[in-house]
């Protein structure tokens, strides 16, 4: 089972007795190095600047950010680490929402430790990992057509950032992010609302009551 | 002033306002009527004494033209004569004849001897009349009436008199007599005070016909209060029941599923661990598969939590907004019942408050709850829509409606009800309009309920 390579794992769970658990479970693999385990999504971005981590494993119920929100600025500050989420939400739309925000893996966990490392691994390589529940749902109501596809908490805050007229200059700066990262947020945002100008992007915020009075 | 106590004035003030003013109307009417035929019946009376006056003067004069048309200009024994006839005329107290000369002095008075021989042309009554040179002026013109005060004689008080006055112009004579008109003043006041009793007898009939008229408005509007607000003490009980019963049903069901299904798998799980530990001790080589037991049962137990959590609440609500939480419910709901539903709705999340978000949730719940009893469709399509005035969720199927369901009505009325308050807790609305050809129900959120300032809900 042991590979030659090891892999640096961050671990963020509120809970203190399953941050704990899922710690002792890593821990007993040789191969697998836990470089952190916090308890907010704000500690794991702070610690993650420093480690490094190959594989961050991040529940979904946190206080202040969620574990949802974390996956974007996790891919917009180290885009290099992987996302593993580690839920007590078997929901299709969990699991979705999860892979749009772009998490590499999703487990419950109450899987049986060996497939947490499984999963470990896998995302580790730069594949993708779904717990066999997980898979289950998504597969079991198929291919249901959502007419829109929702914007992520990020891309919804930059359009609104955009349509007051900011300039992706000025957006980077509020939301402290590149304005490389910007600017995929703006053409992501334009290919899934169908819309490719700018002055189209202020006008479907206006016509949805979203431009705030001020 | 609630409701009620406009609805209250608004009743009983026009009444109040058209009876005052049907009274002021009928007794001003009155009023000019009566005022009318006292002054007839003044002038009338006038004229009867004028008359009167005219044939006493004429007696007067007859009885003194013998003498007056056989004497000279200066005949002073004819005028002696005169004198004294005219001084016997009488005709009751205050019936009597003067005489003056064109000058004003005094030649007959048999009432005020000491008037006799003076001059009293410049004479005045109270209110200024040159009374004696008034008389003569008729006098010389022929005869006339002149109206002054003058003392009564059966009183002794100043009294208003009407007197006429012949000329003896031979003589250069004024004769004459009057009539006091107290008499007649008295009775017009006597009318007057009629007029004003009857008056009086008027208002209080009015107000015998309005103070129990509005006192039975009050009465009626109060019993009318009385009764509503026992009809609604009474709803408002039958509704607080439900509630509770309500309440306890939830509260057995999850009892029951605590008990039943997640206790009795941990006690399971427990079996096996205290299994294991005795099979540890004794090193029994299976050991590690009844802790794996064990393990499993735990799992069951942490499953049944979780679908039990997501019963009472859907978590999905909070994390992931309106529309998955929307799209888990529809999915389910298509799986469970057959029926074909389409989800529409914006591309973005976390708009509006996380309370009215659960209001949606449930109004969506309800509703397709009611769906899968009643309906009988195949198709439903749930439109969220967000727009200038607020939030709208559009839910519509092609069933048979509800109309046509009377023994259900006063149930699903309730689920209605309890909708439509959801809404209105809010400002909103819900709206449902029901055919044989389907059903739409439209549930409206006010502007208020979008959250504000969400451009960056991740602080950096």
């Amino acid at each position: 089972m042991s590979a030659p390579v090891s892999i640096k794992v961050l671990i963020c769970d509120d809970h203190p007795l399953v941050l704990e658990g899922i710690r002792a479970v890593v821990e007993t693999f040789d191969h697998i190095r836990v470089v952190g385990a916090v308890r907010s999504a704000h500690a794991a971005l702070e610690l993650a600047a420093r480690e490094n981590p190959d594989v961050v494993l991040m529940d979904i119920n946190l206080p202040e950010i969620s574990g949802l929100d974390a996956i974007e600025l996790f891919r917009e500050r180290l885009p290099r680490a992987r996302l593993l989420m580690l839920s007590m939400h078997d929901s299709r739309e969990y699991i979705s929402t999860a892979v749009l925000y772009g998490a590499a893996g999703y487990i419950l966990k109450d899987v049986p430790p060996a497939e947490i490392i499984s999963a470990i691994e896998a995302v580790a390589a730069n594949g993708t990992y779904f717990s066999s529940g997980v898979a289950e749902a998504i597969l079991e109501k198929g291919q249901k057509q959502s007419t829109v596809v929702p914007l992520t908490t990020r891309e919804q805050a930059v359009l609104l950032l955009l349509a007051q007229g900011r300039s992706n200059k000025d957006v980077a700066g509020e939301l402290d992010i590149s304005v490389r990262t910007v600017e995929t947020h703006r053409k992501n945002i334009k290919k899934k609302l169908g819309i490719s100008t700018t002055a189209g992007l202020t006008r479907y915020v206006i016509d949805h009551g979203l431009m705030a009075d001020d | 002033m609630n409701l009620r106590q406009k609805i209250l004035a608004l009743s009983v003030l026009p009444l109040v306002l058209a009876i005052l003013a049907i009274t002021a109307l009928v007794t001003f009417q009155s009023t000019q009527l009566a005022r009318a035929s006292i002054a007839t019946f003044e002038r009338n009376l006038l004229r009867a004494k004028e008359n009167e006056l005219l044939n006493l003067t004429n007696m007067a004069v007859s009885a003194i033209a013998d003498i007056y048309q056989a004497a000279d200009a200066d005949d002073e024994a004819a005028k002696a004569q005169v004198q004294a006839i005219l001084s016997e005329l009488d005709y009751g107290p205050d019936g009597y004849f003067f005489a003056y000369d064109y000058d004003g002095v005094n030649i007959v008075h048999p009432r005020q001897a000491f008037r006799h021989g003076q001059n009293w042309i410049n004479m005045t009554d109270p209110d200024g009349n040159r009374v004696i040179y008034n008389l003569i002026e008729r006098a010389k013109e022929g005869g006339g009436l002149h109206q002054y005060k003058w003392e009564k004689p059966s009183t002794g008080e100043i009294a208003d008199k009407l007197s006429w006055a012949v000329g003896l112009d031979k003589w250069r004579w004024m004769l004459g007599t009057g009539v006091y008109l107290d008499d007649v003043f008295a009775q017009t006041a006597a009318a007057e005070d009629d007029l004003r009793s009857h008056i009086n007898t008027t208002f209080v009939i009015v107000a015998a016909i309005t103070v129990p008229i509005v006192f039975a408005v009050f009465l009626a509007s109060f019993l009318i209060t009385l009764h509503e607000r026992r009809l609604a003490d009474s709803k408002l009980k039958e509704l607080t029941q439900r509630v509770v019963d309500t309440q306890e049903e939830e509260r057995a069901r999850i009892a029951r599923e605590l008990h039943d299904g997640i206790s009795q798998t941990m006690v399971g799980a427990r079996y096996m661990l205290d299994l294991a530990a005795t099979k540890v001790r004794s090193g029994a080589a299976d050991a590690a598969d009844v802790i794996e037991r064990g393990a499993r049962g735990l799992n069951d137990a942490i499953k049944e939590v979780r679908r039990i959590s997501h019963d009472l609440r859907p978590g999905m609500l909070d994390d992931l907004g309106l529309t998955a939480a929307l799209e888990a419910l529809t999915g389910s709901f298509a799986e469970r019942t057959g029926i074909t539903v389409e989800l529409k709705s914006v591309a973005f999340k976390n708009l509006i408050l996380p309370e009215a978000r659960t209001a949606l949730y449930r109004v969506a719940q309800e509703a397709l709850t009611n769906i899968e009893r009643h309906a009988n469709a195949t198709r439903v399509s749930v439109i969220i829509t967000s727009a200038g005035n607020g939030p709208q969720m559009l839910i519509e199927d092609d069933g048979q409606g509800f109309a046509h369901l009377p023994a259900t009505r006063s149930r699903s009325g309730l689920g209605l009800r309890n909708m439509q308050e959801r809404m209105e807790h809010f400002g909103g609305s819900l709206e449902v309009s029901t055919t044989a050809k389907g059903t739409v129900l439209k549930a409206h959120l006010p502007k208020s309920t979008y959250l504000t300032k969400k451009s960056d809900p991740v602080p950096a």
